[in-house]
């Protein structure tokens, strides 16, 4: 009796709800807490499936020419138009979800990896290693992302000349991205690496490496998460822009910054689709990732709000 | 408070002799053969090749080509351009000044438009007005600076076939078509900022409207447009002077694509003129005085809350 008491004091069955119920009720909550954030994950799952799925919703080649369909205008066979090479506009940007989803995706592993390996490392020897950390944080972070990508690919794509640029553009986002991010999770460690289980893990004797992996790793999984997914639309974006400049992806591959770059815009003058569909699927991508990250870092840990 | 400065500039240091080590690495990393790239056309006498490797630093170990980088920093010589000679500062200085026209009037333009919008959007909170001043805010810093500028060029050609003209005068050559160009440029540089600021002031301005001297403010019974600018705004303006100072460094970031955009002759084209030619030496400059000017901007940005808020002493 005492125990229904208790449990009805807090509301809540005193089995623990299975995990298809916390998963379910928690998407729930998070719907209805962040409609903007639910949108974004919406966006962000529609670009996931798109690219998964390019081949069966394509229905051209993206990359096949043909004189005999340049610049037509949107219809019900090209239904977002062709380019001045005749190519489908709508199938690029099809494929072109493939290309921003590779790097998104990869650069967020590629930069995790090393980022929380610092910051823990940081955190956790302090002294001259943390010091010199943070200076390279420092000075990476006074240069201009755009500067320092773009100066990053002109000496990655030099150097290896055979590399596709897709891996050289995953390379050139993730290195400085770690950096900055190893300086987050620094922090989120410290907070950590301060608490009393820490102290009493060390206190029974636990080595420094099996602290770092069995306590602080786990505890800052939040800010890892939060990190990765606002990352992502950065560098969507960070991609597109390169692209849109001539330092990222190659053409003819169809990356939506390729297909906005300036040598399209001598047509889009006269074939503005050549314009609208590339601008709104990546402006939509790009507010979808960062909606659903800011809706994730509310949600997850509000401390870290403004640390972008 | 000089004391607070010399630290500071003391810890600027360690900063950036990173930078530079980063900067001066960067090289390294080229292919080896990289002097016979650059002179591709095989008819280079191997003096011309050593000349270049020297210029390049590459005839030096790494720590040797370091010392001699700092050394020349600290003397403000960054090196010169590989084919024209002209030192790395001469071109610098000489396309800092359209960088800082466009940027200055894009800060001017996103205040403009930003605080106003910010404050409307905190005095009447959770209203229409607020609801659609907010989605706006939040468009504008999902839009891409490259799409916007691509539209912003476009568009009036489609619908009122007028375009930008692509010429860049100075002021004093042409006064319309310099404004001509610049203004839109500056406008694509100041959207996101714009939407950034108003997002903030209506946090914070939020925070102030609900403070105590707010209160006894309105109890002495002054007009309701005096307290929100006169004891309002003033305090919620000091988050919003740091945010400007640390979208600084976004600022100059922005101006690659813009200049790239509008073909103004500004730090950004240069960089990305740079690097078609592959010209390290002002690749590497570039990035140097990006560099230090941003941290410098941090440093600013820092002690201006002092002049904002006589509460806040350095020590």
């Amino acid at each position: 009796m005492a125990m229904t008491e208790a449990a009805q004091q807090f509301g809540r069955s005193v089995a623990p709800p299975s995990i298809p119920y916390r998963v379910l009720s928690a998407t729930w909550k998070f719907l209805r807490r962040k409609p903007l954030g639910a949108f974004g994950a919406v966006i962000t799952l529609l670009l996931i499936l798109t690219a998964l799925f390019a081949d069966s919703i394509a229905q051209y080649n993206p990359l096949e020419q043909s004189q005999r369909t340049a610049l037509i205008a949107p219809n019900s066979v090209y239904w977002a138009g062709t380019d001045q090479f005749g190519r489908d506009v709508f199938s690029r940007l099809v494929y072109g979800a493939r290309i921003s989803l590779f790097v998104g995706v990869f650069a967020v592993m590629l930069g995790l990896i090393p980022g929380t390996a610092l910051g823990v490392l940081s955190a956790y020897l302090g002294g001259t290693f943390d010091y010199l950390v943070q200076r390279v944080v420092d000075a990476i972070q006074a240069v201009p992302g755009i500067i320092l990508l773009i100066a990053i690919m002109v000496v990655l794509g030099a150097r290896f000349p055979d590399v596709p640029s897709q891996v050289i553009v995953v390379i050139a986002l993730a290195l400085p991205n770690a950096v900055s991010e190893s300086r987050v999770l620094r922090g989120a460690s410290m907070q950590v690496a301060r608490s009393e289980y820490v102290m009493a893990a060390r206190a029974v004797g636990a080595t420094d490496v099996r602290v770092m992996m069995k306590h602080v790793l786990p505890n800052i999984t939040s800010p890892i998460i939060i990190l990765a997914s606002l990352a992502f639309g950065q560098f969507i974006l960070a991609e597109a822009t390169l692209s849109f400049l001539g330092f990222g992806i190659q053409a003819p591959a169809p990356s939506w910054g390729n297909m906005l770059s300036a040598e399209g815009r001598a047509y889009m003058f006269a074939a503005p689709w050549l314009l609208w569909g590339p601008a709104i699927a990546l402006s939509l991508v790009v507010f979808g990732a960062n909606m659903f990250g800011d809706a994730l870092r509310d949600v997850l840990d509000p401390r870290l709000k403004g640390s972008r | 408070m000089t004391r607070y400065v010399l630290r500071r500039l003391l810890g600027m240091i360690p900063t950036l002799l990173v930078l530079l080590f980063i900067v001066v690495s960067l090289v390294r990393l080229l292919p080896g053969n990289v002097v016979d790239i650059l002179l591709a056309d095989g008819r280079a006498t191997a003096e011309t090749k050593a000349q270049l490797a020297a210029k390049l630093g590459l005839d030096q170990s790494l720590p040797e080509a370091y010392v001699r980088y700092v050394g020349g920093v600290i003397r403000g010589d960054l090196g010169s351009s590989l084919w024209t000679d002209v030192p790395v500062t001469h071109m610098i200085m000489s396309r800092a000044p359209v960088t800082a026209e466009v940027a200055g009037i894009a800060i001017l333009v996103s205040i403009l438009i930003s605080i106003p919008l910010g404050v409307t959007s905190a005095v009447r909170q959770d209203s229409f007005l607020d609801y659609a001043l907010r989605s706006g805010s939040i468009a504008g810093i999902s839009l891409p600076s490259f799409v916007a500028a691509q539209a912003i060029v476009v568009l009036p050609a489609l619908w009122w076939s007028k375009s930008i003209p692509f010429q860049y005068q100075t002021f004093a050559e042409n006064p319309s078509q310099h404004l001509m160009i610049i203004l839109p440029a500056a406008f694509v540089l100041g959207l996101r900022l714009s939407a950034t600021i108003a997002r903030m002031m209506r946090t914070t301005m939020l925070d102030v409207l609900q403070q105590d001297y707010m209160r006894t403010a309105r109890a002495k019974g002054l007009t309701n447009f005096g307290i929100i600018v006169k004891h309002g705004l003033k305090n919620a303006l000091i988050p919003v002077v740091t945010l400007l100072g640390l979208q600084f460094a976004a600022l100059v970031g922005g101006s690659v694509i813009t200049e790239s955009m509008f073909a103004l002759p500004g730090i950004g084209r240069l960089l990305l003129d740079a690097i078609t030619r592959r010209d390290y030496p002002v690749i590497q400059g570039v990035v140097v005085s990006v560099g230090i000017l941003v941290m410098a901007t941090n440093l600013l940005v820092d002690l201006s809350y002092g002049y904002l808020d006589p509460r806040i002493r350095y020590s």
